[in-house]
């Protein structure tokens, strides 16, 4: 009991003088390398053009945050694609992934075909799928469930495989049916493994949007970055890269928050 | 037959059929082969490809140029990087959250800017492979590093190694086989870098072909070039992971 206590001092102790370290450090690192590049970019005219400055991606940045168009029309056109491909690709890949890794006959004939699919490039598709689609919602859809698709089937496939052998056992002595024992066992404990896939496939799916957009687009984020690089407005590039990172990690927080909840019932040592 | 020929036959069975049935679509007119293409013309215009030497010698070429010096460079840089932030405490904290922010950005956002820098030659192709493969590498190694097995380490110090002889013959060595997992990711990830970076600005390359058979609406030629870089991609991890398992075959206790 006591010794326990003591452990768990120590290491919260530790913990805490590595993260002011981290932030002394880190940031330090960073202030220095943004008065670096501040400098640079003040020694001469062709300088601030290409490399922009710190002092000009953040007027950039506040100047783009604060324009109404940018909420109600490029973050808008973004969502849009994201948030409707990405639910057509978790949907798909939960359905498929759980029928997958629960009926044999069905991953064997399918596995093979779905493994070839998962070689291809994603982003190689970008271009081909311009020539179908054009460049509207339906081509970011795609694209983003193409991005998106594969972790969560491949995830949720190896969770559903991987049940609990005796907890199955189990619930099949106690009279449960299949389709009762996949709602009650298989897909639970499928979660930690679920949600794996889905956070690797909202990050694809981001990267999805923007290269989309990036490549062909009229509004977005994406299109943003490309229409800056048309004007060789290295600041306002810049700008839109830190919105697009800080709207992925955004996402990528309230889904591990989402995911918390969800297994907080799951054995600690098996999340 | 054993169950699991009976498996593979289904699976490839699959194929066959979707094939089959994509084929027997656009040669009865049922699609519009311009649009959809299908497998034989797919086939014909890749065989008609990679025997084009013009294929080999310029464009291969320089996709192959692009990606053996970014990656090389993010070889030696992550490898480096990584041990020395696996070992040593302050090195980690001052350049992790640096390595976490840029690891976080979606790095395809990065192409534009590196178009602007770096225009569409041989030094902006370096460094979008550097950008692709260098993660593979430094987070692996870092992992791998500070994995070292606690019980090797406390024994080799109570024999009186000092802390230079751990590294170089407990940490190092134990290390190996994670750091050679991320150089082997990031073969497949850098080629694959080499091409979409190319997609995006270049005058030649695998993804010049690309990005002009796109602007002069080639479907054919874009499928094929599609399942070539598939092929590349998935083949050589495929080789690699085979090579990677001879040189680790000693680690394994059951196989001697």
């Amino acid at each position: 009991m006591t010794s326990g206590t003591v452990a768990t001092r120590r290491r919260r102790h530790t913990f805490q003088s590595v993260r002011w370290r981290r932030i002394v450090l880190g940031g330090g690192l960073a202030v220095l390398l943004l008065l670096l590049w501040q400098w640079y970019s003040s020694r001469s005219a062709h300088n601030i053009f290409i490399a922009s400055s710190p002092s000009r991606s953040w007027d950039s940045l506040v100047a783009l945050v604060t324009t109404g168009s940018f909420w109600s029309v490029q973050l808008a056109a973004t969502a849009q694609g994201l948030a409707l491909g990405w639910s057509c690709a978790v949907a798909a890949g939960l359905l498929l992934g759980a029928a997958l890794g629960y009926v044999r006959t069905l991953r064997e004939a399918l596995e093979p075909l779905l493994f070839s699919i998962n070689c291809v490039p994603r982003l190689a598709l970008i271009p081909l799928l311009t020539l179908w689609l054009g460049y509207g919602l339906t081509y970011k859809a795609v694209v983003v469930v193409i991005a998106g698709f594969f972790p969560v089937l491949l995830n949720t496939m190896d969770g559903v495989r991987r049940a609990d052998n005796e907890l199955m056992r189990m619930s099949r002595s106690f009279g449960a049916g299949p389709v009762w024992q996949l709602f009650t066992v298989a897909l639970p404990g499928s979660l930690p493994s679920v949600f794996a896939g889905l956070r690797q496939s909202l990050a694809h799916s981001v990267v999805g949007v923007i290269g989309a957009e990036i490549w062909a687009s009229s509004a977005g984020l994406g299109w943003l970055i490309a229409n800056a690089e048309l004007q060789v407005r290295t600041d306002r590039i810049i700008a839109t890269i830190i919105v697009v990172t800080v709207v992925g990690v955004l996402l990528n927080e309230t889904l591990r928050l989402v995911e918390s909840r969800c297994t907080r019932w799951y054995p600690r040592e098996r999340r | 037959m054993s169950a699991s020929v009976v498996a593979a036959t289904r699976g490839a069975g699959v194929i066959v059929v979707l094939l089959a049935g994509w084929q027997w679509a656009a040669g009865t007119g049922r699609v519009d082969p311009e649009f959809a293409s299908s497998p034989a013309r797919i086939g014909t215009t890749l065989w008609h490809l990679l025997s084009t030497s013009s294929f080999w010698t310029v464009q291969l070429r320089a996709t192959a140029g692009g990606f053996a010096a970014g990656w090389s460079l993010a070889v030696v840089v992550g490898i480096v990087l990584g041990v020395a932030m696996g070992l040593v405490g302050p090195i980690r904290d001052t350049l992790e959250p640096l390595v976490m922010g840029f690891y976080a950005t979606p790095h395809i956002a990065l192409v534009p800017l590196l178009i602007v820098w770096f225009g569409f030659g041989f030094q902006y192709k370096l460094v979008v492979v550097f950008i692709a493969s260098v993660f593979w590498v430094l987070l692996n190694t870092i992992a791998a590093v500070r994995e070292a097995d606690e019980g090797l380490v406390r024994m080799s110090r109570a024999f009186g190694a000092t802390r230079r002889q751990v590294i170089a013959t407990v940490v190092l060595p134990g290390a190996r086989s994670g750091i050679l997992v991320g150089v082997r990711l990031s073969v497949s990830h850098g080629i694959i870098g080499a091409v979409i970076g190319e997609m995006f600005s270049s005058h030649q390359g695998v993804g010049f072909l690309v990005s002009e058979s796109a602007q002069l609406g080639l479907i054919d030629r874009l499928l094929a070039l599609v399942v070539l870089l598939a092929a590349v991609g998935t083949g050589t991890n495929a080789a690699l992971a085979a090579l990677q398992d001879r040189l680790e075959r000693w680690r394994r206790p059951d196989t001697g």
